[in-house]
């Protein structure tokens, strides 16, 4: 490990920049074709693309360890694999010690994955369960031609089930002979085989129950400190997270909202998201008063993300566009009121009753009040789609929120690190609109 | 039926599964109550025997698997009820019929929610469908009015558009509106128990936190009694009045969710809560408890948590602790088993000598040794 290219603690060791990942839905040679009853007969041809990944950007320095956290379907595995080159990015570059990942290939990356290794989710279905786990070990150093001979191997192996807490004696072993917590000390002990750098750890502990994951996580610490690992951890669990992190990264639908030090990102959260994915993680303290269930409705469709924050259409701080000069509770209202039409969450009998449903305390005047008398018209003789469109067109996508991509930086409270976060709350001159 | 008696009383259940390994001691005497409008939490890892217990309280076990003894009683009516006769243990007369479950007790008077709904959804049949079809049978209401029924319960549980959701295969639902379907379904028949068998699992914390709050405003609305059935601890502190701690077949502790964090009285539940990430505040070092749960076909003697247990001391290897009342509690007492309890259990707990940690390694590795030796 005295590679000329070698890192320094703290420095950065893997570097993202503007990466992005969509996937085309491979359907075949007539899987994009959609023919149109309706309008005569046309045929059209166009591919959707599952926008999976969308410019993400950060670094990772030598020694930390960057939590990755969002729920199912964000994006947090496609990122992980990307980075590593297992799919090939759509856009952006990847820079490890320095050297460009994107645009390197073959033998070249063959070698450079040996300093990158990836623990996955399901400790089962990783390992090959008609290999003993002696060979599951040693297989990377062969494929890259590491520690000499058979013997030299076996040698090394061995003294690696030790480091990650198994009993070298069980060299000989099968997979199914152990639980779920061994097969993942297992996994640890191929990816460090090779002597990485960099370990991407894609859920690793989400399989276990909760007295084995402790003592997983205190490993990978302990392996951490002692072969100076750099980590990239993802996980749902943000407890996991807050635990094992140095510093978090919150992705939702593609993209990065914020990343900040663990301390400042639990303790001073300053997106919506995060603040939402805080407050909904059930505390193990009955005296705890929570509130939770604060986001209404289901992650939109990667397919065609809402324009500007994606997160708007889910935001409870969604900001109000300027030019109706709103109380914050007409806007509140008009938030409210335009989702319910958005999901039909309700039954609308009569003008007066749906006014008093959702404008009991405060009604919009003006061009605002005109626009929501027509929107509750629509709803009342049953023209949801009409009122839905009608509303999104006037209120939702004339805010700053819907209009531009939110990107910056704020002040840092707790530690020295910079904190990125993706909202325009954020914009300093944005203060008398909200 | 006077106002003390519990909505569901279970005693001494026990349910076995006959392998060729031998015989799986899955639920092995548990006994507890659930009163009208609480939520009861059944707590504990993979394992423990926590969804085969809830499985028995409906006789949902199938082969090998077969309730062996104890007494289930509900509202007055006996859903399990065993008896020594002739030396030989038989179900009682009074054990409704296979048939009386069926048809008036699952569904109309406990309902079940199961973990993963895509198994409990056809994925041939229209999600409306399905729920109008349940509705119909179990509520004798005719076609057209069912199904203004089920739209409602699908408006009701929060799934968007339902008019237009309602002719959608399960499929095109993503995974919480699935959970909330179910929901709906066991809300149809209005009955006066449910049964959910760790309902949120598979979904995300935001996810989650919508079906929890949906579970409470129902419950508050309608006076549901709850069986929870999960191994979050954080999920329990929200939601559950009273909670089980179960640990390898037996219920360990038992207490007012506050008593239980917050008075804890058994070192396993102590242990669990200990070794947990917190996502309220920054633990630096977690502590585990050593080793892996033993199989429940060969449990250990004595005490099942001693070979784990930092107390442990020669007492627990000898002697097995029931599950007795240690404390008081604001209704119910607190209960535990652990001979730690000296004033209750009178075992000579702290006389007797501490197991080293040598020795309880050993220990632990012979119970396990064919599961490739102790973690630590």
């Amino acid at each position: 490990m005295s590679d000329a290219d070698d890192v320094a603690f703290g420095d950065t060791l893997l570097s993202v920049d503007g990466l992005t990942k969509h996937f085309t839905d491979d359907g075949g040679f007539l899987g994009g074709l959609t023919i149109d009853m309706d309008d005569g007969f046309s045929v059209a041809y166009d591919r959707d693309s599952v926008r999976a990944v969308e410019e993400v950007s950060f670094d990772i320095r030598k020694g930390e360890t960057l939590g990755l956290v969002g729920e199912s379907g964000c994006g947090k595995s496609t990122l992980a694999r990307t980075i590593l080159r297992l799919l090939e990015p759509t856009d952006g570059n990847v820079y490890f010690k320095g050297r460009n990942l994107a645009e390197i290939g073959g033998e070249e990356l063959r070698s450079q994955r040996k300093d990158m290794q990836m623990i996955f989710q399901d400790p089962q279905s990783s390992l090959d369960p008609r290999m003993k786990v002696g060979r599951i070990v040693e297989e990377p150093m062969k494929a890259h031609g590491l520690y000499g001979d058979a013997e030299g191997r076996e040698e090394r192996a061995k003294e690696l089930l030790e480091k990650v807490g198994l009993d070298p004696q069980h060299y000989n072993r099968y997979p199914h002979a152990f639980s779920g917590g061994q097969r993942q000390r297992v996994n640890l002990a191929r990816a460090l085989s090779v002597n990485p750098d960099f370990i991407v750890c894609d859920e690793p502990v989400s399989a276990l129950d909760v007295s084995i994951q402790a003592q997983v996580l205190n490993t990978m610490n302990e392996l951490q400190a002692e072969f100076g690992l750099t980590y990239l951890f993802i996980a749902h669990d943000l407890s996991v997270i807050r635990h094992i992190s140095d510093r978090v990264a919150v992705m939702y639908l593609g993209q990065l909202v914020e990343l900040a030090d663990k301390e400042e990102l639990f303790e001073n959260p300053q997106h919506p998201y995060t603040r939402a994915l805080l407050s909904s993680i059930p505390v193990p303290d009955p005296r705890a008063k929570g509130t939770r269930g604060v986001l209404e409705g289901d992650v939109p469709s990667p397919i065609d993300p809402p324009s500007g924050c994606r997160f708007r259409t889910r935001c409870p701080e969604l900001i109000a566009p300027p030019e109706y000069d709103l109380t914050p509770a007409e806007w509140e209202n008009i938030r409210t009121f335009t989702r319910a039409v958005d999901r039909r969450a309700f039954e609308a009998a009569s003008v007066d009753a749906v006014r008093e449903r959702f404008f009991d305390d405060a009604v919009p005047y003006g061009e605002a009040g005109t626009v929501v008398d027509e929107a509750i018209g629509l709803v009342c003789t049953d023209d949801w789609e009409s009122a839905a469109t009608l509303l999104r067109e006037r209120f939702a996508e004339q805010s700053i929120c819907a209009r531009e991509e939110p990107a910056y930086e704020v002040p840092t409270e707790h530690g020295d690190s910079r904190h990125f976060a993706a909202c325009h709350l954020h914009k300093t001159d944005l203060d008398e609109v909200h | 039926m006077n106002g003390t008696d519990p909505l569901l009383e279970v005693r001494d259940l026990k349910t076995q599964f006959f392998t060729a390994e031998g015989t799986v001691r899955a639920v092995d005497g548990i006994s507890f109550t659930v009163e009208e409008g609480e939520i009861v939490g059944i707590v504990g890892e993979s394992g423990a025997g926590k969804s085969v217990a809830a499985s028995s309280i409906l006789r949902l076990i199938e082969n090998p698997g077969e309730i062996v003894g104890g007494e289930v009683r509900y509202r007055g009516e006996t859903l399990v009820g065993f008896e020594q006769r002739d030396g030989e243990l038989r179900e009682r007369d009074d054990m409704l019929s296979n048939e009386a479950v069926r048809k008036r007790i699952r569904g109309r008077e406990i309902a079940i929610i199961f973990q993963d709904p895509m198994e409990s959804l056809n994925p041939v049949f229209t999600v409306g469908g399905q729920l109008r079809e349940f509705i119909e049978i179990n509520r004798d209401l005719p076609e057209s009015e069912a199904r203004e029924e089920a739209v409602d319960m699908l408006r009701e549980v929060g799934i968007p558009e339902p008019v237009k959701r309602f002719d959608d295969y399960p499929h095109q639902f993503s995974g919480g509106m699935r959970q909330r379907v179910l929901i709906a379904m066991a809300l149809a028949c209005e009955p006066s128990l449910i049964i959910a068998d760790e309902p949120t699992t598979a979904l995300d914390v935001t996810v989650e936190g919508q079906i929890l709050d949906l579970v409470e405003d129902l419950q508050q609305k309608y006076g549901t009694s709850f069986i929870w059935v999960t191994h979050d601890m954080g999920v329990v502190a929200e939601i559950c009045d009273r909670v089980n701690v179960m640990y390898l077949g037996e219920i360990v502790e038992q207490a007012s969710v506050d008593d239980l964090f917050h008075e804890t009285k058994h070192p396993y539940t102590a242990a669990l809560l200990d070794s947990m990430p917190r996502p309220d505040e920054t633990v630096e070092e977690l502590n585990p408890i050593e080793g892996v749960m033993p199989e429940a076909i060969n449990p250990p003697s004595g005490c099942r948590f001693h070979p784990r247990c930092p107390d442990a001391r020669e007492v627990c290897v000898n002697v097995h602790p029931e599950n007795r009342a240690v404390a008081e509690g604001e209704i119910h007492p607190h209960r535990a088993a652990c001979l730690q309890h000296e004033e209750v259990f009178r075992a000579g707990y702290w006389g007797s000598q501490p197991l080293d940690d040598a020795e309880r390694a050993q220990r632990h590795r012979e119970l396990t040794a064919d599961g490739g030796g102790a973690d630590e």
